[in-house]
């Protein structure tokens, strides 16, 4: 990089709204480009990361995605190169990468906990990779200050770690990630430990700066709501596996399998049986019966063992007459749970239904034990393969 | 919580008989009359000065600088690189390790000092310095073991994995990243190490010679001729030195404790 051109770590371009797309476009695409391949960890008898392949382009922020115990951390830590898979290649830009050391393989990572030296200030935490990568030591200080300037971090430069809040620590490790300008971001649960309110302000600059800086990024999280507001695309693991790998949009509207739809959130599933019916599609269980659009039961053949998933934004409720038509149900909790209320609602033949509805809406107000009737539109129902 | 006042005696006792010998010791050494008597007679510095003007005895406090300086310098080379070993390697198994270096701890003080007689008389290293302080040095080594294994223990093995991240491979991560955060404790360890060599007279008496004594031997050897308030006006000299090293360890553990609280 010559003296004149600009510095992308002070690039003001919006480019957070951007669709990766359009970012390719505008060249602010400048990441490495990620592959595994069948990538299999095996400790004994436990299969931890069970034959994954995934594709990551360059400049995509891609979120694992899981529960603890799902594997998450490991995949990212065998594409850190910490851990050697069992089986399995990992290539970067077409590189196999698979057994170059860590040190060798010029990317950032940031850890939950921040993981900053101790021992060293702020300035000397992040000028250690510019040392470490042999940048001459006349330009270590400026670049450092350029990367701390990028995370908002200008006058800390001679505090040390133990004197600076944990999200002002995670700032510091995030300007050593990035400080070598790497083209693969890897980040474990990075805003894990901070308060919620810290937290969305921070997943918002680490989305503005990954854009600006072209990078890809590999973010680990157990957070849904994390990963839906900051993925390009989220990777979904369980138990070793990858279950679905998609766009957050599509996930959600349509999770390949009970098990994606029970992790995306909160959501009512009835399992029964896809049935056909003078032009419509039902999935007829027991007590109940839903109603889907056609194009939801693409893909599935009548008489089918299907889980149907409505989430619980999607129904609305209405104060009933016992002899109504329809789902009708018992309020049997509300519950305040920030910006929106919780209700959950039980029906005569004991199915419990969770509704979001948001509290500043023009509803009525419900009271425990109240009846009410349950009515969503049939093109809000997804369905999925059972477990 | 207010103590029981039979504790509170019961602990003043305890705090008295442990002190006493001390302040018996160190009363006798400002006495004005000859020879050693409790409660001393009258007030004077004649024993200190005779002790700091006396060229045998200075010497002697020398050595026990130079050898314990010595004994801790070496300790905490050994003990570090064994505590690295202990809680990163895989070649010797953990327990292995801790056993043999704890290993000075538990083997009686008069066994090390007749094995290290036997082997060094062998090679004629004994009589100087060096000889004793790599003898003592053996005695300090579980004191820095325990203290950086503990701290091996505590730190944060992600910080280690951010400075491999950062392009360090993984000797500059041990010797930029690991071995700074344990120095404080390894200090400690040293400080530590340095008080068991000051004060030894075991395995010192093996290996001093007529021209060659630490402190602990002279005033052992005094002792056996008669009792002399000089020998009392040394024991306070060796007392005061230990009292300053641990309160050096003590001001260090409480800045420590003082900085993790503000973390």
């Amino acid at each position: 990089m010559t003296a004149t051109q600009e510095n992308p770590m002070r690039a003001t371009t919006r480019t957070i709204d951007m669709p990766l797309a359009e970012r390719k476009e505008r060249g602010r695409a400048k990441g490495a480009a990620l592959r595994l391949e069948a990538v299999r960890k095996v400790y004994g008898d436990n299969i931890v990361a069970n034959d994954v392949t995934l594709d990551i382009e360059p400049g995509e922020f891609v979120t694992l995605l899981g529960a603890s115990g799902s594997g998450k951390t490991t995949l990212l830590r065998m594409i850190a190169g910490f851990l050697e898979p069992t089986a399995g290649v990992i290539t970067i830009d077409g590189k196999d990468v698979t057994s170059v050391p860590v040190h060798k393989r010029k990317i950032g990572v940031v850890f939950q906990n921040y993981a900053l030296f101790p021992h060293m200030n702020v300035l000397k935490n992040v000028m250690f990779p510019l040392e470490m990568h042999k940048v001459p030591k006349v330009k270590r200080k400026e670049l450092a200050r350029d990367a701390l300037a990028a995370v908002k971090l200008e006058n800390f430069e001679d505090r040390m770690p133990s004197q600076l809040s944990g999200g002002q620590q995670q700032r510091v490790a995030l300007a050593r990630a990035i400080v070598m300008k790497p083209r693969l971001l890897l980040m474990d649960e990075p805003l894990g430990a901070l308060d919620r309110r810290l937290r969305e302000a921070m997943q918002l600059e680490i989305l503005k700066l990954s854009r600006e800086l072209g990078l890809t990024v590999i973010n680990v999280t157990h957070d849904q709501e994390e990963a839906f507001t900051m993925s390009d695309k989220i990777a979904l693991l369980a138990d070793g596996t990858l279950i679905q790998y998609d766009e957050p949009a599509a996930l959600y509207s349509a999770p390949v399998s009970e098990v994606a739809a029970e992790f995306l959130g909160e959501s009512n599933r009835f399992e029964g049986q896809l049935v056909h019916e003078q032009q419509r599609w039902f999935v007829r269980a027991d007590d109940i019966e839903v109603e889907l659009t056609a194009s939801a039961a693409d893909g599935f053949a009548e008489g089918d063992r299907v889980v149907a998933v409505i989430r619980p934004w999607s129904i609305s409720l209405s104060s009933a007459d016992s002899d109504e038509q329809g789902s009708v149900g018992t309020v049997s909790a509300l519950i305040y749970a920030g910006e929106s209320q919780k209700v959950l609602v039980e029906t005569p033949l004991g199915r419990e239904f969770i509704v979001r509805r948001s509290l500043d809406s023009a509803d009525e107000q419900l009271h425990e034990g109240q009846l009410v009737q349950l009515s969503w539109r049939p093109d809000h129902v997804v369905i999925t393969r059972p477990r | 919580m207010k103590a029981n006042p039979a504790i509170k005696i019961f602990g003043l006792v305890i705090a008295f008989v442990l002190v006493a010998p001390t302040i018996i010791v160190v009363a006798t050494a400002f006495t004005e009359s000859s020879i050693i008597t409790f409660p001393p007679k009258g007030f004077s510095f004649r024993w200190f000065e005779e002790v700091l003007t006396s060229r045998q005895w200075i010497e002697a406090l020398q050595n026990s600088l130079i050898t314990g300086a010595i004994a801790a310098v070496l300790a905490v080379v050994v003990g570090i690189s064994l505590a690295m070993a202990a809680a990163r390697g895989t070649a010797i198994p953990r327990t292995g390790l801790t056993t043999f270096a704890l290993m000075p701890m538990l083997v009686p003080l008069v066994v090390i000092a007749i094995g290290v007689y036997l082997a060094f008389v062998q090679i004629g290293f004994y009589g100087n310095v060096f000889a004793l302080g790599v003898a003592h040095s053996i005695l300090g080594i579980p004191f820095v073991f325990i203290n950086v294994l503990a701290a091996l223990t505590n730190l944060d093995p992600r910080v280690e994995e951010a400075a491999r991240a950062s392009g360090a491979s993984y000797p500059i991560t041990l010797l930029r990243i690991t071995v700074p955060q344990i120095l404080p404790s390894a200090f400690v360890g040293g400080l530590f190490a340095f008080i068991a060599s000051w004060d030894e007279v075991v395995v010192a008496i093996f290996l001093v010679t007529p021209g060659f004594k630490t402190i602990p031997v002279m005033i052992w050897s005094q002792v056996r001729e008669g009792l002399e308030p000089s020998t009392s006006a040394v024991s306070t000299v060796l007392t005061v030195v230990t009292l300053v090293v641990f309160g050096i360890v003590a001001l260090l553990n409480a800045r420590k404790s003082k900085r993790t609280a503000t973390s």
